[in-house]
C-alpha cells in the first residue's frame, strides 16, 4: 500500500510525464505538419512525403482568390506648385492592385505603406525619384494598412497627376495638408 | 487525495432521451450554420472590408461578428472547455464563467476604446499558455504547490482580460471608424458573450453527458494531457509568428 508521501510524487511523475509528453508531441505536430502547411518550411521533409508543400509551391502562388470586391479608381488630383499630397488604399495583407499613373510635369514621388494591423506601425518603402511623371506596377499589400504615394510638385508650375487603378482595396484615402478624404471608388460589379 | 471510484451524484444514464437529441441537434446545427461559412472564409477578408469601410452604429453586424469571433476561436473554446471540465454544477459554470466574461470584456472595450495597440502575436502566445496552464490544473499538476496555488477562479479571470485582449487586436486588426466606435465595440461584446453562451451550451451538455459515463474519470486524465498538446501547439504557431519571416 502506498504511503500518502509515495502517492504524491507517483502522482506528480504521471503529470511530469504527461506534460512532457504533450510538449513533445505539439512539437512533432508543429515541425512536422504545421511548418510545411503554414510557414514553408520543410526541415523533415514531412511536407513533402505528406503533399502539404502544395500548399506553397510558386504555383499555388500564381493565382490569390481575393475576397473584397474588385474596384476601379480615376483620379485627378491637382498639385499647385510646392503643394504636396498623399494618396493611400487601403489594403488588406496579400490583397492586390495594378495601377499607373501620369503627370504633367515632373513631380517627387515616393511609394511607400504604414502598416496599421500593429502597435508599432511600420512602415515600407517602395520608390522615391526627384523627377518622376509616371509610374505603373503591380502591388500585393505586405501587410494590412494604407499603401500609396506622396507628391510633391517642386516646380513653378501646376501640375495635374491622373491615377488609374484596379484592385482589391477597400477605399481611398487623399492627405493634403489641410486635412483628408476618404472615398470609396467603384466597384467594378454593382450589386 | 486518493483516486478511489466516488459513487456518481446522478444515476448513470443508461439511454438518450430524445430531449436530449433535441437538444443537441439544435445546439449543433447553430454551431455549423455559424461556423460553416466562417470557415470557408478568411475572417479577415469580407469582415474587414465591412469594418473598414463602416462608419456610424451598426449594431447588428457588430454583435454578429462578435459571436462569430467567439466561435471560431479555437483558442478561446478550449481554455473554456478546459474551465468547465470538472465543473458539476450549473452554478459552478455561471460562477466561473461570469468571472472570464467579466475579464474579457473589460480589456476587450478598454484596449479598443482606448486604441491601445498590443502585440497579437505575444497575446496569443498567453492565450495558449492559459490552455496549458488550465489542462495542468485539471490533472492536478499544481496541487503539490498547496497553499501557493493560484486561486481557480482568479486565474480564469487573469486570464480572461488576457483573451479579452486577443479579442480586440482581433477587432483592431480590421480598423473600425472612430465613428460609432462604442456602440459598435459595445456590440461587438455582446456579440461575443452570445457567442460563448451558444459554445459553453454545447460543452456542457457534452460534458453532463459524458459525466454520466463509467470511463469518465479513467479518460479525464488522458483528455487533459491532450488539451495541454492543443494548447502548446497554438504556443508553438504563436512563437512561428513572432520568429518565422513570412
Amino acid at each position: 500500500m502506498t504511503t500518502p508521501d509515495q502517492h504524491r510524487s507517483d502522482k506528480t511523475r504521471k503529470i511530469a510525464i504527461a506534460s512532457t509528453g504533450a510538449f513533445i508531441a505539439a512539437l512533432l505536430v508543429f515541425i512536422a505538419v504545421i511548418l510545411p502547411a503554414e510557414f514553408d518550411r520543410d526541415p523533415l521533409g514531412t511536407g513533402e512525403w505528406l503533399g502539404l508543400d502544395q500548399l506553397n509551391s510558386a504555383t499555388v502562388d500564381a493565382y490569390q482568390p481575393q475576397l473584397i470586391p474588385h474596384k476601379s479608381d480615376d483620379v485627378e488630383l491637382i498639385l499647385e506648385p510646392f503643394q504636396s499630397l498623399e494618396y493611400k488604399y487601403r489594403l488588406d495583407a496579400g490583397s492586390g492592385m495594378v495601377f499607373s499613373w501620369e503627370s504633367t510635369g515632373p513631380l517627387y514621388v515616393d511609394m511607400h505603406a504604414e502598416n496599421t494591423g500593429t502597435e508599432n506601425g511600420g512602415e515600407a518603402s517602395f520608390r522615391m525619384e526627384e523627377d518622376a511623371e509616371s509610374g505603373m506596377g503591380v502591388y500585393t499589400a505586405p501587410f494590412i494598412g494604407l499603401h500609396g504615394w506622396f507628391w510633391e510638385n517642386r516646380t513653378l508650375e501646376t501640375v495635374v497627376l491622373r491615377i488609374k487603378s484596379s484592385g482589391f482595396y477597400v477605399d481611398a484615402t487623399e492627405f493634403r495638408s489641410g486635412g483628408s478624404t476618404t472615398s470609396t471608388p467603384e466597384a467594378v460589379f454593382r450589386n | 487525495m486518493l483516486i478511489q471510484s466516488v459513487p456518481l451524484p446522478v444515476k448513470p444514464l443508461r439511454s438518450f432521451r430524445l430531449g436530449h437529441y433535441v437538444i443537441l441537434t439544435f445546439l449543433m446545427s447553430m454551431l455549423w450554420v455559424m461556423t460553416g461559412p466562417a470557415a470557408a472564409h478568411d475572417l479577415t477578408g469580407g469582415d474587414a472590408n465591412f469594418v473598414g469601410n463602416n462608419s456610424g452604429a451598426a449594431i447588428a453586424p457588430f454583435i454578429y461578428l462578435g459571436a462569430k469571433h467567439m466561435i471560431t476561436g479555437y483558442d478561446h473554446i478550449l481554455y473554456l472547455a478546459g474551465v468547465i471540465f470538472f465543473l458539476r454544477q450549473l452554478r459552478q459554470v455561471v460562477q466561473f464563467v461570469t468571472l472570464f466574461a467579466i475579464g474579457h470584456s473589460l480589456t476587450l472595450i478598454l484596449a479598443v476604446a482606448a486604441n491601445w495597440h498590443v502585440s497579437e502575436v505575444l497575446i496569443d502566445g498567453i492565450i495558449a499558455l492559459s490552455v496549458v496552464y488550465k489542462a495542468l490544473e485539471n490533472m492536478g499538476g499544481l496541487d503539490s504547490l498547496g497553499r501557493w496555488k493560484p486561486d481557480s477562479r482568479i486565474a480564469v479571470f487573469v486570464f480572461g482580460l488576457f483573451h479579452g485582449l486577443g479579442l480586440a487586436t482581433s477587432l483592431q486588426a480590421m480598423s473600425p471608424s472612430e465613428d460609432g466606435l462604442f456602440i459598435n465595440l459595445i456590440s461587438f461584446n455582446i456579440g461575443v458573450e452570445i457567442g460563448q453562451l451558444l459554445a459553453l451550451s454545447l460543452l456542457f451538455l457534452l460534458f453532463t453527458l459524458w459525466r454520466r459515463q463509467a470511463n469518465f474519470d479513467r479518460y479525464a486524465f488522458a483528455s487533459n494531457t491532450v488539451l495541454m498538446c492543443a494548447g502548446f501547439v497554438f504556443l508553438l504557431i504563436q512563437i512561428g509568428n513572432g520568429l518565422i519571416p513570412a
